[in-house]
């Protein structure tokens, strides 16, 4: 007889490939066999996560096809069961999962598109966060003379890809076929988005130079606002670093600071 | 914020759903109270903000999916903390999960499967219930799920576990009728029966929903996909328990096809009705009896 804890393992196999024998016998056969009635647990693990994935990846979903992302949909659910119970939360691995299938070689984009939807959608889910002031910013900068680290809200994200995949995306939710998209894959644009929540909680895709990108990057990697802006001006003299720190406090995406401790600084410079 | 919420007696509640979002401020329906699935409201953003907008104009109640309270390992830990979390924003009317597991080690399966109906189980059940219960600082109740399948080695049955469960706890249940008619015509066994044997006294709410057959190699099989009005049989069902159990919470669920809010709110209505037609055939409840309330 299986144990209580086997019970468990067994039901674990027969949703995610096939009950064993012994299992089949610990369930109650009768009018109905075992096999059909574990059935039902199994489909309708993959029908709603594979739902699920359609509500996260609607762009992709369309780029591909709906019958193709289906069924890798299917395969994928199948290979990597949810980590999270939220619903909301499963589908963190499916982009690299579709970037590694062949079929799509010849659309590397649509894996980039997969891979914004989820920024998309986990920032749309992310924690709240009470936000920093802009003026307690500027008396803290001041005080540290820019040696102050920052730390975004948890709904903010900073996505860079080599295609256009911004563009792609609107355009293939708006509804236009492989032709619409053809010249936004030719002209070869890449992306780089600051991806957030506006107050009413729906998500802002900016598009970003290269300048205030790779500052966004340094302050995300926790160097100071000093070293952020020094990086920006290098990119684009006089680069107008202190509007994109204006910005960031107005937006509310910023959730933090602290100083860098005055013994790190002369290592920071060295970096 | 203090709120004072108290569910208007002899008024059902309905769960809350995304596709109601601009009705429910449009419409403002009168209905009892709120009931939303935990897991959908754990993040950040606009929903947990509706949410905390509508607790000044509903009570509501959180209803969770995916703590697994009958694996075999102890709650997620992560899990836990985020509704704790919610329940403390919320500070609900009630809080309520099922009697099922979903995780196997760190695996989730977005279900509620059907557990082995055991002295051990139970032990395992009760160890998780307490978890939970002590970590919100709370009672909460559970729920009997719909089953498609039992086990050979189960020697309890659902209402005895259920039972024992209250006793050794002091959680309530969530007696869902639905689920409990879905059970009995799936698995075998009286679903008017399966009432009278549980202690009443432990419910603190009742779910209603519909289902849906389905062809299973020529036998008929039910599916509770919260897709339809209320069946005739569940209503049946609900008049036998709103006898013994006139005060409880009643909800109605409607998870798949969901209809307008108007539909919703008149199946809410039907259970109004039926449950005013049962009060006034039977002899008047003492006071003290009353309704559910709770200041925070």
């Amino acid at each position: 007889m299986l144990t209580f804890l086997e019970i468990q393992r067994e039901m674990r196999e027969a949703i995610l490939a096939a009950p064993s024998r012994e299992f089949l016998d610990a369930v109650v056969s009768d009018r109905i066999p075992a096999r059909r009635r574990l059935n039902v647990y199994r489909n309708h693990f993959r029908d709603s996560l594979t739902q699920g994935l359609a509500e996260v990846f609607p762009a992709t979903r369309k780029l591909v096809g709906d019958r193709y992302f289906d069924a890798m949909a299917g395969f994928y659910v199948a290979a990597h069961p949810p980590r999270d119970a939220r619903i909301c939360r499963y589908g963190h691995d499916f982009p690299r999962f579709l970037s590694a299938r062949e079929e799509l070689e010849d659309s590397p984009y649509a894996s980039e598109v997969a891979r914004l939807e989820w920024a998309l959608a986990e920032l749309r889910d992310a924690p709240d966060a009470p936000d920093i002031d802009w003026n307690e910013f500027e008396r803290t900068s001041q005080r540290l003379a820019g040696a102050i680290r920052l730390r975004f809200a948890p709904s903010v994200v900073l996505f860079d890809s080599d295609w256009p995949v911004h563009e792609i995306r609107a355009r293939t939710l708006a509804g236009s076929g492989a032709d619409g998209v053809a010249p936004l894959v030719a002209s070869g644009n890449p992306t780089l988005l600051l991806l957030h929540r506006d107050p009413d909680g729906d998500a802002c895709e900016l598009a970003m130079d290269e300048a205030g990108f790779a500052a966004l990057r340094l302050l995300r990697a926790g160097r100071s606002v000093n070293q952020a802006s020094r990086a920006a001006l290098a990119r684009i003299p006089g680069y107008p670093i202190s509007d994109l720190f204006q910005f960031l406090f107005q937006a509310g995406l910023v959730a933090g600071l602290s100083p860098i401790p005055a013994s790190h600084r002369d290592i920071a410079k060295e970096i | 914020m203090h709120l004072k919420h108290i569910i208007p007696p002899l008024s059902s509640g309905i769960g809350y759903r995304a596709p109601h979002r601009e009705a429910m401020h449009e419409l403002r329906p009168a209905v009892g109270f709120l009931e939303v699935h935990a897991e959908n409201f754990m993040g950040g953003g606009r929903r947990r903000a509706d949410l905390l907008v509508l607790r000044h104009d509903w009570p509501i109640s959180v209803h969770g999916v995916g703590l697994s309270l009958g694996s075999a390992e102890r709650p997620d830990e992560d899990h836990l903390s985020r509704l704790a979390s919610l329940v403390a924003d919320l500070d609900p009317i009630l809080v309520s999960e099922h009697l099922s597991f979903s995780r196997v080690g760190n695996e989730h399966f977005n279900d509620l499967l059907p557990l082995p109906m055991t002295p051990l189980m139970l032990r395992v059940i009760c160890r998780n219930v307490d978890i939970v219960q002590q970590r919100l600082g709370r009672r909460i109740l559970i729920e009997n799920p719909s089953r498609y399948l039992s086990y050979t080695c189960s020697t309890l049955s659902e209402p005895e576990l259920l039972n024992e469960l209250v006793q050794r706890t002091g959680c309530g249940v969530l007696l869902d009728l639905n689920n409990v008619y879905v059970t009995c015509e799936n698995v075998g066994g009286d679903a008017f029966a399966w009432c009278d044997s549980l202690n009443m006294k432990s419910v603190g709410e009742i779910h209603l929903a519909g289902h849906t057959r389905v062809d299973a190699g020529g036998e008929t099989l039910l599916i509770d996909d919260h897709g339809s009005t209320v069946a005739e049989p569940v209503w049946q069902l609900f008049d036998h328990v709103i006898r013994e159990r006139p005060m409880a919470p009643v909800l109605v669920e409607w998870d798949s096809r969901i209809p307008e809010l108007p539909a919703l709110v008149a199946e809410a209505r039907k259970a109004d009705k039926r449950r005013a037609r049962m009060l006034a055939d039977r002899p008047p409840i003492a006071a003290g009896g009353g309704h559910l309330a709770y200041v925070s």
